[in-house]
């Protein structure tokens, strides 16, 4: 090495990357401007033309409305948006719970046609939800389930079981195997170095498990619509779609409407995005 | 406290759709409050034969006796062997405490009892200032002391260890050898030791199995496998400096035999109480070990001397190494610490003839010990 040193060379690449990231994301927020800017106009602010003008003054009425406001015949969001959370919050709990102990055992516990159930397991990911619509309903109208918050909590679960499996075992099967035989030769039985070793040990895989299963129950509108015909039970994805009344669309409140959708999975992603990088990352080290 | 027997265990892996063979035909009886080490290079079998004791494998063939009782299908849990493993595997999640207590918890044991046994792990291995930190901020040594405690603290009836010390450096190495020695003492259980190293085995063992190419080779204690090894294999794993194998030619001179070098004018009178064996099987060729230790600079009576020339010489301190040629080989003496030699300096190796150990050729044992073991 010779101790000359030299000017480095200015780099056309990484301004383009910055260039186009910064391009990209305003392409990206553009829309989420229109409609946090819609939302807080008032009714006679909004037009097409005067789409890009900021509101003359803030008004969080649009947001009342929204949420409470007896409106076109609909009751406020805020019935939905708690139906939302009562079959988000025990279907991803649920979901996470099955698919962790399906990936433990999987993982830790290799039976004899393990290799073939796995990948049946996970072809459940790759059926498309419009493929199966009139057997599911078939299904739970046989189990009396159909056209009950149940009902769809009980799809949710089901339809998670296939990724949460995958993502337990795969975070599992970095776990050394030493410290499950270490803890079969200490006395503990298959429930026990589950309870007492692996569950402890995978914090980190349920907060990535539970971010993706909240997320994409929170987001579900298909299987929402078909199984909860009710309005009262059902949950805001669905509302906000009937919030679009068939008259006139009052663009301020659905645009409020459908930030006070999207909220909830924003604020799960904000505050634990940190842990899940931690944790897809996590199985990688050895524990 | 137990004693283990093993008849005739085999284990066979199913790897990529061959069979491959892990142990085979291994018969061994281990008795009780014996430390015996199993020892080989990697892939000899060994951790097999460990993990099958354990219960942590299927075992292919063959019985596992744990004192009467036949353990082949008993579950870990049921053989009651506690292990200490070559990565510690220490639950990174609980403290230093509660990793020690582990085995007791999960036999859901009484909370005083806990606590008794646990002041006696303690005090046993010196961990009284570790007790309430991870694992994970804990040297290599202090984790292996805690797993070894985990082990301990279950008062099994076999303790088997795994390679333990093999990734701790030298000083922590010695240090923890010494405390396993000393445990084997006051516990009195029967331990079964895994490990490649022939030092370990060595100064911890009360006898060694060693183990190649899936099967065992020969168990004896240190003195045995030095002095009586079964094949060449044994005789060359065991012993540091390696033993030296030359290949000489038997060769009849006046009604008596002698092993002569190809290449220099060296040779060996043949003991004649092995004579007429070596006579009748017709071995013109044969590979002869002399164990460096066993060659001096000085003439004792009933020497036989070979002259050779000093080509390395290794100055280490307690003993010295000399490596010399004899002819074309290359023959390494043990010197002691006052005795330096000089590149080139003409030396004469002396050894007593009863001393050097006859490999046949083709089957690679020992026809020496052979004769030996039989008068």
């Amino acid at each position: 090495m010779t101790t000359a040193s030299h000017r480095r060379p200015l780099h056309a690449g990484p301004i383009v990357i910055y260039a186009l990231l910064l391009i990209a994301s305003v392409v990206y927020l553009t829309p989420v401007l229109v409609q946090l800017v819609t939302g807080l106009k008032s009714f006679q602010e909004v037009s097409l033309s005067r789409m890009w003008q900021l509101p003359k003054s803030l008004s969080f009425e649009s947001f009342a409305k929204a949420w409470s406001g007896a409106y076109q015949g609909l009751t406020g969001l805020s019935v939905n948006f708690m139906n939302s959370v009562y079959l988000t919050v025990p279907a991803t709990l649920i979901s996470a719970a099955l698919g962790s102990m399906n990936g433990y055992v999987l993982a830790k516990w290799k039976f004899r046609g393990a290799n073939i159930l796995f990948p049946m397991l996970l072809f459940g990911m790759f059926i498309p939800y419009q493929s199966i619509l009139i057997p599911l309903v078939r299904v739970l109208q046989d189990m009396h389930l159909y056209g009950t918050r149940g009902g769809l909590i009980f799809v949710h679960i089901v339809y998670g079981i296939p990724i949460t499996t995958l993502i337990f075992r795969n975070y599992y099967a970095a776990i050394p195997d030493e410290l499950i035989e270490a803890s079969k030769i200490d006395g503990a039985g298959i429930l026990g170095i589950y309870a007492l070793i692996l569950f402890p040990l995978s914090l980190p895989g349920f907060v990535v498990v539970m971010i993706w299963q909240f997320t994409s129950i929170w987001n579900d509108f298909l299987f929402a619509v078909i199984i909860t015909s009710k309005p009262s039970l059902q949950p805001i994805t669905v509302a906000l779609n009937n919030l679009a009344g068939s008259f006139s669309v009052e663009w301020n409140v659905q645009m409020a409407g459908a930030l006070i959708a999207a909220l909830p999975t924003l604020l799960v992603y904000i505050f634990l995005s940190r842990y899940f990088m931690s944790g897809l990352l996590a199985g990688s080290v050895k524990g | 406290m137990s004693s283990i027997t093993l008849k005739h265990v085999n284990k066979t892996y199913i790897s990529e759709g061959k069979r491959v063979e892990a142990v085979r035909d291994l018969s061994l009886e281990i008795k009780d409050g014996e430390f015996v080490c199993l020892l080989g290079p990697s892939g000899c079998g060994k951790t097999s034969t460990l993990r099958m004791i354990a219960g942590l494998e299927d075992i292919s063939g063959g019985e596992i006796f744990s004192g009467e009782r036949l353990v082949n299908n008993l579950s870990p849990q049921e053989r009651n062997v506690a292990m200490a493993f070559e990565t510690y595997s220490l639950y990174t999640h609980l403290s230093v405490r509660d990793n020690i207590l582990f085995p007791l918890h999960a036999r859901k044991t009484p909370k005083e009892e806990m606590q008794r046994r646990l002041a006696a792990v303690v005090e046993m291995l010196d961990i009284a200032e570790i007790l309430d930190r991870s694992p994970r901020n804990l040297s290599g040594g202090q984790q292996q002391r805690v797993s070894l405690g985990r082990a301990i603290i279950r008062e099994p009836d076999v303790f088997l260890l795994d390679e333990p010390l093999s990734h701790l450096d030298i000083s922590q190495r010695i240090a923890l050898r010494a405390r396993i020695k000393r445990l084997h003492a006051e516990l009195k259980r029967t331990m079964v030791y895994v490990t490649h190293d022939q030092e370990e085995a060595i100064s911890l063992a009360d006898r060694i199995a060693v183990m190649q190419f899936a099967e065992l080779q020969q168990v004896g204690t240190r003195e045995e496998l030095l002095d009586l090894p079964a094949n060449l294999f044994v005789a060359d794993f065991i012993g540091e400096p390696a033993i030296n194998l030359l290949k000489w030619n038997c060769v009849k001179k006046d009604g008596h035999l002698f092993l002569r070098s190809p290449s220099a004018n060296a040779e060996i009178q043949v003991p004649e109480s092995w004579k007429e064996h070596l006579l009748e099987n017709g071995l013109e060729k044969v590979t002869l070990g002399i164990r460096p230790h066993d060659l001096h600079l000085v003439r004792e009576p009933g020497d036989t001397g070979l002259a050779g020339s000093v080509n390395v010489f290794e100055f280490l301190g307690e003993t010295n190494y000399a490596h010399c040629s004899v002819g074309s080989d290359n023959v390494t003496m043990v010197v002691d610490t006052h005795t330096t030699l000089r590149r080139k300096e003409e030396v004469i190796l002396f050894i007593r003839p009863e001393r050097i150990h006859i490999f046949d050729d083709k089957t690679e044992k020992c026809i020496s010990t052979f004769l030996k073991r039989r008068a």
